[in-house]
């Protein structure tokens, strides 16, 4: 929607697979699209240009709505993950027959 | 059987949501930030990559959660469901007294244009409803539109 513009680092198109609004007969979608804030420092920039794109599809599109949000925090899968085993100098957790069938 | 479980391709969960108050606000985030984001991503690489919170510009904010996944079906897995099944009190009073919304959506990815290498500090989201005899018109003209 917004590679013109250089502050337009990604843009991504979705349809709604599951969830709040998912309705048979209608398909709703989302677009995101991620800006550099240095190259584009005001929100009505974004809104604009949304807008105009928007206006020859308007008579088609159900409840459209435009939003801009700025981020909060991350959840890294790294933070929360313990990192990959390598197997060197670590207990070994491998139960013989013996302890097995002791279980059983 | 639900769509989810059959459709393997990547895409993201977004959760909208809102707290009842601003007074709500710090338990809101304490909740969000060390039980209910990280018990996600917990969950392994099959099920969520990573995950993000934004927060609106609106004067009515509301906050954004986005969790990226290589396979939507895994959001019809048991043990994703789990989490929801089994709140912790923590949890069930957040969602009993402290939220007045919380959303949640699957949503396949369709297409993917530029690169961004983890979150944007920006984030502009455009969502919109069709009639389902149009979807693939509007697929392709928002894809089009979108590159020029």
């Amino acid at each position: 929607m917004f590679q013109s513009k250089q502050s337009c680092l990604r843009s991504r198109l979705f349809h709604l697979v599951d969830g709040t609004g998912k309705d048979d007969s209608h398909t709703f979608f989302l677009g995101l699209h991620d800006f550099d804030p240095d190259e584009m420092n005001e929100t009505s920039d974004a809104r604009e240009l949304v807008e105009s794109k928007f206006q020859r599809q308007k008579s088609i599109m159900m409840c459209p709505t435009i939003q801009i949000f700025d981020f909060h925090r991350e959840f890294s899968a790294c933070e929360y993950r313990a990192p990959p085993s390598t197997g060197a100098g670590e207990p070994s957790f491998e139960q013989d027959e013996h302890t097995d069938e002791g279980r059983l | 059987m639900s769509d989810l479980s059959q459709c393997h391709e990547s895409g993201i969960l977004l959760v909208h949501a809102k707290p009842t108050s601003a007074g709500h606000l710090p338990d809101f985030h304490a909740w969000y930030d060390t039980e209910h984001g990280p018990a996600r991503l917990r969950l392994g690489d099959q099920y969520f990559s990573n995950g993000y919170r934004y927060k609106s510009r609106d004067k009515d904010t509301t906050w954004l959660a986005i969790y990226e996944m290589k396979k939507l079906s895994a959001g019809a897995d048991p043990v994703y469901k789990a989490l929801r099944e089994n709140r912790s009190p923590r949890e069930r009073e957040i969602f009993r007294r402290k939220l007045l919304v919380l959303s949640r959506q699957f949503l396949r990815l369709e297409a993917v244009l530029g690169s961004c290498v983890g979150p944007s500090a920006k984030l502009c989201y455009i969502s919109f409803s069709v009639r389902s005899n149009t979807a693939q018109t509007v697929s392709s003209w928002y894809c089009k539109v979108g590159t020029r």
